[in-house]
């Protein structure tokens, strides 16, 4: 349903928290992210643990009724520039108001250049709604909290990891 | 500035990625530090090149590094109006 995935490299492993790495998500069997990409590791957990830690703040009945596409459009539109206003952009009084939908690429740096994701939630489910740039986007509905507890199970693996390749120790303090 | 895996000069360059501007170093000292994030996480930079590239930095722990030259629209729409702001003073 949903996993985050990640790999240590070893030919660049550095002092924690300067991991290096590669890290990327499985939505329903295919990979969102730039699996090849290396980068600082905790670059992109922090952004997704961020994320995670918004869960239960993403009600929205406007974004929830919107057409997949309207939905992902006017939450970028309002972090980023837009060279067009989308549909929905002219029922937000307050473009920040959307900035806890955004999953991707928010702060994740280049594990996910190119790739946009947003959440949406109800009482009982929470719906991943992504896209390839210019891509047609897709949606995976899975039970609220699924994100944050996957991503921050995945997180702790990764500390645990990489606490362990650089300094021989699995102390999490 | 941490090079990364951009310097082609470096034993870590990773061919794949790009390789890293000469300017990377001068336009990260008057970049913006993405604000409002939780303690603890990590920092991410913008900066505006005198030819008009948006750059992003990544880091962690203190250790910056680029990260990529950025297409104008996604550099965040308040980072950007900073950067633009700054380069017409």
């Amino acid at each position: 349903m949903f996993a985050v995935e990640f790999e240590i490299h070893f030919d660049a492993v550095k002092a924690w928290p300067a991991t290096w790495g590669s890290l990327w998500l499985w939505v329903e069997g295919r990979v969102v992210g730039k699996a090849d990409e290396s980068e600082m590791v905790m670059t992109g957990f922090d952004s997704l643990h961020e994320v995670a830690i918004e869960t239960g703040t993403r009600a929205n009945p406007l974004l929830w009724g919107a057409p997949l596409h309207d939905a992902l459009d006017v939450v970028m539109w309002a972090r980023y520039e837009s060279d067009h206003e989308p549909a929905l952009a002219r029922l937000i009084s307050d473009p920040a108001s959307l900035f806890p939908f955004e999953v991707l690429p928010r702060w994740t740096g280049a594990f996910f250049d190119g790739w946009e994701a947003i959440l949406l939630e109800n009482n009982t489910s929470e719906r991943f709604i992504y896209r390839q740039e210019s891509g047609s986007p897709i949606e995976a509905t899975w039970p609220l909290g699924t994100f944050r507890q996957v991503v921050n199970e995945a997180k702790y693996d990764f500390e645990k990891a990489a606490r362990t390749l650089v300094t021989g120790s699995e102390s999490m303090s | 500035m941490n090079p990364g895996t951009h310097d082609p000069t470096s034993p870590n360059f990773n061919p794949r990625k790009s390789p890293l501007p000469s300017d990377a170093e001068s336009v990260y000292a008057n970049a913006i530090k993405v604000g409002d994030r939780e303690p603890g996480t990590g920092t991410l930079y913008f900066g505006k090149s005198a030819n008009g590239k948006y750059y992003r930095y990544s880091g962690q722990n203190g250790e910056v590094h680029w990260s990529g030259e950025m297409a104008p629209n996604k550099v965040p729409r308040a980072i950007k109006k900073q950067l633009d702001h700054t380069e017409g003073s």
